[in-house]
């Protein structure tokens, strides 16, 4: 089942092409990790699935489902992790967590909120700390709880290991092959070609705006995309 | 900050509290010192009638506008004005306008001017002023903040909508502001003794839809989408405005157009009449009399050597000088009349004046009343000394105990508006309700997270 499409999907600022004539589906289970250089078109292209923006020709669909700015009916299909988690500093771990399920219109027990924490790698004695005492690697592991507790289907992740260190980022790896064994569909924007390699099904590398190359990580190695990856940036 | 807002709010009501039992304690005062002439009279009248001249200058009584218990939450301009007045044989104007031998207004009822300037904090002032302003300090930057401070993203792609997530702040922003409100006013209302006043309901419902109003003016404002200092910035400017610039703009242009009573005139004119009627030969002084009352002409004892005995002549020029002066005042009175009209209409410019228009109509400390209460006090002057008159002076009737005993009784009673009270709450409403379609409106379209 297509869980993710984008048809002839085009967006423009000001005249100048961020992404140029997109078409891409993916299926349950899938993790597609986008390859490019800063400005290439990566975050518009995730901007442009979660209805952040609006597309300048063609559309979007998650689960079948056309994405709208300003419209509801796909939120429910989709999580997402940015760059950078920023959560509310005044609650703890527990509070944040609870507050973004209900948004999302969940209402689980404490124990059951601890359970997506511990599941995100957060270790007990930081979920009822507040988030202000939080590293970064911290805030993304309570906003991976936050995709878990959602229970999406698609979970859009824009450079979610950067500035991760090397163990928070195994440890995320780990968690995102675990989510699409459980059929969840992860489209992540990244730089870290070797993770990519590590986590990903699929990977594409876009270059202002077009998506140049679309890989199966079966059929390359890391030290193939990358000069695949420097050739052609 | 809520404790500061309650403290302030405290204060404010025992302020004006205190305000309303001093001015009730001196209207207390005055009225039993009238007691004092009264009994004296209606002791002597026992024995025997009296005579013109033998206690005319005692025949006192007191017309006061007493405020009560709910006035303490705005005193509005009750400071201002007279609020008591002594009512006896003699000259109306010559008082009002000039230091008078009798009749005196209270002592010490004027307040200090420095005061004036600065004016009283009371509660309305407090609702009308500052619980904005708390408004805004709480809820300027609802939605703004959350793209500041990174968490829109993450709220965005949550299956309720932004919008509905900025009204639910606000709404819990407006009851952080009108809950504490309600409860200040009702703690006020039993600190000034109107607990069991109806109309403690109508300050809570001018309190509510006022909140309503700013909720509305926040709302449009965060419906631009512009960041948190911009917000501040043009929430604080459209405060000035209502609340400041509006009404120091009105109040130029209402004292420009409808320039107020010129007391110096006023009290040159009687000054002027005061000297001319008591120049001029007693039978000049007749003349002018019969002209304004030709019911008392002829009467014995007019052909007394030097005309009139004196209480009678002194009695008929103080008329004689109230009838001249009176005349010069009804142009002021016709352009005060005016004045209050228009500064009603530009009201519903500010939501800040409307609600303090509002404020000070339930509780009849507006200057719509205290032009009431100065019209019938004119009134009940002459009534008093019409009665005076045909019974003393110029009947040459006896005074008995039966005329002490229907001295004419006449208690102020200020008349509420309630239409126009309701009215208002209604544009109230009717002005928070169109702010906050507008901007639930304007939140609805386009993204939250677009790049321009």
């Amino acid at each position: 089942m297509k869980t993710l499409q984008a048809v002839n999907l085009s967006k423009q600022y000001n005249g100048t092409i961020a992404v140029n004539n997109l078409n891409l589906q993916l299926e349950k289970g899938e993790i597609f990790c986008l390859l490019g250089q800063n400005g290439a078109g990566k975050t518009t292209t995730i901007n442009l699935f979660l209805g952040f923006t609006e597309a300048s020709s063609g559309k979007s669909l998650i689960n079948g489902v056309e994405v709208l700015p300003g419209k509801s009916d796909t939120k429910k299909f989709i999580a997402y992790i940015p760059e950078v988690v920023q959560l509310y500093g005044n609650m703890n771990g527990i509070e944040n967590l609870d507050f973004f399920s209900r948004l999302a219109g969940f209402k689980y027990s404490d124990e059951m909120l601890g359970g997506y924490l511990s599941r995100a790698g957060l270790q007990k004695e930081a979920h009822y700390k507040r988030l202000s005492a939080y590293s970064k690697g911290m805030r993304q592991k309570v906003g991976i709880a936050i995709a878990l507790a959602k229970n999406a289907d698609v979970i859009l992740m824009d450079e979610p290991t950067s500035g991760l260190d090397p163990k928070a980022t195994a440890e995320f790896t780990e968690i995102c092959k675990g989510l699409a064994a459980e059929g969840k569909t992860i489209f992540m924007a990244t730089h870290d070609i070797f993770n990519a390699v590590n986590v990903g099904t699929r990977i594409g590398i876009m270059k202002q705006g077009v998506l140049v190359h679309t890989i199966s990580t079966t059929d390359i190695t890391a030290g193939e995309l990358q000069q695949l990856y420097l050739e052609t940036i | 900050m809520t404790l500061i807002f309650s403290v302030i709010s405290i204060y404010a009501a025992w302020y004006g509290s205190s305000e309303v039992k001093e001015q009730q304690r001196k209207i207390t005062l005055l009225q039993d010192a009238v007691a004092v002439n009264m009994n004296i009279l209606s002791l002597g009248l026992q024995q025997h009638d009296s005579t013109a001249w033998e206690y005319d200058p005692l025949y006192k009584t007191v017309f006061y506008n007493r405020p009560d218990g709910i006035a303490a939450l705005a005193f509005g301009q009750r400071d201002l004005h007279t609020f008591a007045i002594e009512i006896s044989e003699g000259t109306y104007y010559y008082n009002k306008y000039a230091t008078g031998y009798s009749n005196k207004t209270l002592s010490g009822e004027i307040t200090n001017p420095q005061q004036q300037l600065a004016g009283h904090l009371d509660l309305s002032f407090v609702i009308v002023f500052l619980l904005p302003l708390y408004f805004i300090l709480l809820s300027y930057n609802i939605l703004s903040a959350e793209k500041e401070e990174g968490t829109l993203p993450l709220l965005a792609v949550q299956a309720v909508s932004i919008r509905t997530i900025f009204f639910a702040k606000l709404f819990v922003r407006w009851l952080i502001i009108v809950m504490p409100a309600v409860l200040l006013l009702l703690t006020a209302a039993v600190i000034a003794g109107a607990m069991t006043d109806a109309r403690i309901f109508l300050f809570i419902a001018a309190t509510m839809l006022y909140s309503v109003v700013w909720a509305g003016v926040v709302a449009l404002v965060a419906s631009l989408r512009k960041p948190s200092g911009f917000n501040a910035l043009s929430l604080i400017s459209i405060w000035l405005a209502f609340g400041m610039l509006l009404p120091a703009a009105f109040n130029a242009f209402l004292s420009a157009k409808y320039p107020a009573v010129n007391k110096i005139a006023l009290a040159a004119a009687v000054q002027k009449a005061n000297a001319e009627v008591f120049a001029i030969p007693r039978t000049a002084v007749a003349d002018s009399f019969y002209k304004i009352h030709p019911e008392y002409n002829n009467l014995p004892g007019d052909t007394l050597p030097g005309g009139w005995y004196n209480p009678r002549w002194i009695r008929a020029a103080h008329a004689v000088l109230d009838n001249k002066v009176q005349r010069v005042e009804t142009p002021y009175h016709q352009v005060l009349e005016d004045r209050i009209r228009t500064a009603g209409k530009l009201n519903y410019c500010s939501p800040a004046l409307l609600t303090q228009s509002i404020l000070t109509g339930i509780a009849a400390s507006d200057s719509k009343q205290i032009y009431v209460f100065d019209t019938a006090t004119w009134h009940y002057f002459k009534t008093w000394n019409s009665y005076l008159d045909d019974r003393i002076f110029f009947k040459n009737n006896r005074f008995t105990k039966a005329d002490f005993d229907n001295l004419p009784v006449s208690t102020f009673k200020p008349v509420i508006d309630y239409r126009q009270v309701v009215f208002s709450l209604l544009v109230l409403l009717a002005t928070g309700l169109v702010l906050l379609t507008l901007s639930f409106t304007r939140l609805a379209s386009g993204n939250f997270l677009e790049k321009k």
